[in-house]
């Protein structure tokens, strides 16, 4: 697709008119591109006026159903702040995003989180391994090129000094990292994992002194077979 | 149009409904459960209401509202007023909850004839329903009357049917590069008139 079809679907997808695979293409573009992030914001003001005089009450019951849920979910925070915190990295991937596409107004209007992007993308896989503690599982998705890991209901936290790292491992065994699981990934319980899991044929945790390795110092704790 | 210019025209007044959002956002960003308390009060109505005439069921439109509510609780940490107001966000995040429900459980003719129905003012099943297509006739109508045929009905059908635009084709029986322009200029037209004065 051409420079100028790729803006074209700005509009389309302000009204969410594009196929699932558009989206994805678009998408891709709009974190990069400013002229469509500005279009995006302005085509979503626009059609503000189209659900005025709609409104319909909800049911009473859904209001505590909302409030309830929302008492026992993470809520995406900046790191500095201490109450509810979810994990660090979201925050790091979005940041990531600022300094590649310098287009912070369109991550606003991208429709999840990155780790959402993942475990909600249309090729979504599920790979899973037991532990003590209950199911690791990892979420790849190729058209995302990311994958995020899920704990298990119980972790142990690492011993002082000490970190849970996530590597990528290769067909050859070759491990190349996947990111330091923070104090706030454990208790959010979910992290986008750092890089591509492309060519990668398995998840592997290992425990490293703090700060993290470049390469695994020790035997994993816990492996994810990929596929 | 530069992020300084559009701070400067759409940002919030101080103290007007738009400001008042912004600013619950920001404490919804912060954790504060009683400002999602009082954001859902303020904004649930309309949330619900265009999930319902998207969706057409109850039982999924309020799913709908749940999880949209769900998704500003864990990422109004990210909204940032001066890019958009904080109704267009929550409008956005809503629409697209609504049409990808709406895509996976109802097939594409269904919908199609749904719409005619709609159009020949013949799908009233209950007292609510049909005093709730009054509303569309009325406010509705009046915003996508701006627009102007042909536009109006391929902008219709797309927002407020949730049909993809190679669908928005096969309905209209056109090419899809003209589908495709007429979603476009149909906005640009919505957009023009919101910048010609009528906003508040
Ligand atoms: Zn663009």
């Amino acid at each position: 697709m051409t420079e100028d079809e790729l803006h074209d679907l700005a509009p389309l997808y302000v009204v969410d008119a594009l196929d699932a695979d558009e989206v994805v293409t678009f998408e891709d573009h709009l974190r990069g591109c400013t002229s469509c992030a500005d279009t995006v914001a302005e085509l979503s003001e626009a059609l503000v006026p189209l659900s005025e005089g709609l409104e319909v009450a909800p049911p009473p019951q859904l209001r505590q159903r909302v409030l309830a849920q929302a008492a026992t979910s993470a809520t995406v925070t900046p790191a500095h702040r201490t109450r509810r915190r979810a994990p660090v990295w979201l925050a790091a991937a979005a940041a990531a995003v600022v300094a590649a596409g310098g287009a912070w107004a369109a991550v606003q209007w991208l429709d999840e989180s990155p780790t959402e992007q993942v475990v909600q993308a249309e090729d979504a896989q599920r790979h899973s391994a037991p532990t003590d503690g209950g199911q690791l599982v990892v979420v790849t998705s190729a058209a995302r090129d990311r994958a995020v890991i899920t704990l298990p209901e119980v972790v142990e936290s690492p011993e002082r000094e000490q970190v849970y790292q996530a590597w990528f491992i290769g067909e050859d065994g070759s491990a190349r990292s996947a990111g330091v699981l923070s104090q706030d990934a454990l208790e959010g319980r979910e992290a986008l994992l750092t890089g591509s899991p492309r060519g990668a044929k398995a998840v592997a945790l290992t425990v490293e002194p703090a700060g993290g390795s470049t390469q695994p110092t020790q035997d994993p704790f816990a492996v994810v077979p990929l596929g | 149009m530069s992020k300084g210019e559009l701070a400067g025209e759409q940002g919030p007044t101080a103290g007007s409904p738009a400001a008042e959002l912004a600013s619950l956002l920001r404490a919804v960003g912060r954790g504060e459960e009683s400002a999602l308390a009082t954001l859902y009060d303020l904004t649930s109505p309309r949330v619900f209401g265009l999930a319902l005439r998207i969706v057409r069921d109850r039982g999924i439109a309020e799913e709908v509202v749940q999880e949209v509510y769900i998704q500003v609780w864990r990422q109004a940490a990210g909204f940032d007023p001066a890019r958009g107001s904080a109704l267009a966000w929550l409008l956005t995040l809503t629409h697209r909850r609504a049409v990808d429900r709406v895509r996976s459980e109802q097939s594409q003719t269904d919908r199609l004839h749904r719409y005619e129905l709609l159009e020949r003012g013949q799908h009233h099943s209950s007292a609510e329903e049909e005093g709730q297509a009054r509303i569309d006739a009325a406010a509705l109508r009046a915003a996508l009357d701006m627009i102007g045929e042909p536009h109006r009905t391929a902008v219709a059908l797309a927002y407020l049917e949730g049909l993809t635009h190679r669908e928005v084709a096969d309905h209209e029986s056109i090419p899809l590069g003209t589908a495709k322009t007429r979603i476009r200029d149909g906005l640009s037209k919505l957009r023009d008139r919101m910048r010609g004065g009528d906003q508040r």
